[in-house]
């Protein structure tokens, strides 16, 4: 199980550098379902650090998709509603 | 005895952990945000180059190629040089009208000096519309400068500057405003609109084709081509929808030159 969870995050990690935004929010939304993944924070901080300017996005200077990382770990009631 | 409660200390610790992780890091951020970005970006330069060179190794190797793929390629190759050498020809006909065009108005070439750069993100991957260039240490790049292919189109500004890699802000991301200039109407604000596409309001009344080139305000530069108009009967404007004549993920090498 440890095992799928490593594999996710490496593959959502190397999908910042490597594949559309698309990818690293499919794969972080997988981690959130099945597992509490605080690591998917770290996914959008890595985004942001990498892509995002001062001026942030929509002229709003807020990492935009570490806050995404964050509003995805509310997905635990819904984990915990399906019993996973 | 006994307790059959679940036993949930693992998962606050998980939580505490967690929370001071995120609080180290926004702190990091906050502070040292310049810094971090800088070291993310000089990683990231080295993984995406060496990631280019493996595709690129790949690819030139024999590996994943057979006879049928090769006679392919061949043709299509031989296809590209025949269209290649058309524009040439086309090219050297267009340059001598314009060149004595120029001398019939007195008109000073216009030329553009800068810092070359290459392209080491794809801009695809960005989901804010951003690319990472990688130029030689040293070089005087600012923030504001404007980014061009070519000598003559303007697809972005230079909006961080680290050590030797530097952010650029496309003219066309989701919500960049960019001051421009079309046929007859001056300083009009465009707003990019993702998928290297932008758009102008102007008034109904002035006449905008399709086809024709808006350039960044105050410069000779080209941002794109007028490739659409769509106008409503109630609304006192109309729609200018602007695209790029090419597509901006095939960039490989870009000009940073101060903005005038």
């Amino acid at each position: 199980m440890t095992r799928i969870r490593v594999v996710l995050t490496i593959g959502a990690c190397a999908s910042v550098f490597l594949a559309p935004p698309w990818l690293p929010l499919i794969l972080s939304g997988i981690l959130t379902l099945r597992y509490r993944a605080w690591e998917v924070i770290g996914v959008g901080l890595l985004i942001d650090l990498l892509y995002l300017g001062p001026a942030g996005f929509y002229g709003v200077p807020l990492p935009a998709t570490m806050l995404l990382g964050l509003a995805l770990i509310g997905f635990e009631p819904f984990r915990r509603q399906l019993s996973l | 005895m006994r307790s059959y409660l679940p036993n949930r200390k693992p998962e606050r610790t998980q939580a505490l952990v967690a929370i001071l992780a995120i609080g180290v890091l926004s702190f990091t951020v906050f502070f040292w945000g310049d810094l971090a970005r800088g070291a993310a970006r000089t990683g990231a330069t080295v993984l995406w180059s060496s990631y280019a060179s493996a595709v690129q190794a790949v690819g030139n190797s024999k590996l994943l190629t057979n006879e049928a793929s090769l006679i392919a390629d061949n043709a299509r190759l031989q296809e590209e040089v025949k269209n290649a050498q058309w524009s040439i020809v086309v090219n050297d006909v267009l340059k001598t009208e314009n060149a004595a065009l120029r001398e019939l108005l007195r008109m000073q070439t216009a030329t553009s000096s800068g810092i070359g750069a290459r392209v080491v993100s794809n801009p695809a991957h960005s989901p804010y519309g951003t690319i990472v260039v990688a130029f030689a240490p040293g070089s005087e790049v600012h923030s504001d400068d404007v980014v061009l292919v070519g000598e003559r189109i303007a697809i972005g500004s230079v909006v961080e500057v680290h050590e030797s890699t530097a952010l650029v802000q496309l003219f066309t991301a989701p919500g960049v405003k960019t001051t421009v200039d079309i046929p007859g109407a001056a300083n009009l604000e465009m707003v990019g609109r993702g998928s290297n596409n932008a758009e102008i309001l102007v008034p109904r009344a002035l006449a905008a084709n399709i086809g024709q080139t808006v350039l960044l305000a105050d410069t000779y530069a080209t941002v794109g081509t007028i490739a659409a108009i769509t106008e409503d009967s109630a609304e006192p404007t109309k729609k200018v929808l602007i695209g790029l004549p090419f597509a901006i993920q095939s960039i490989n090498v870009v000009l940073l030159t101060p903005r005038l």
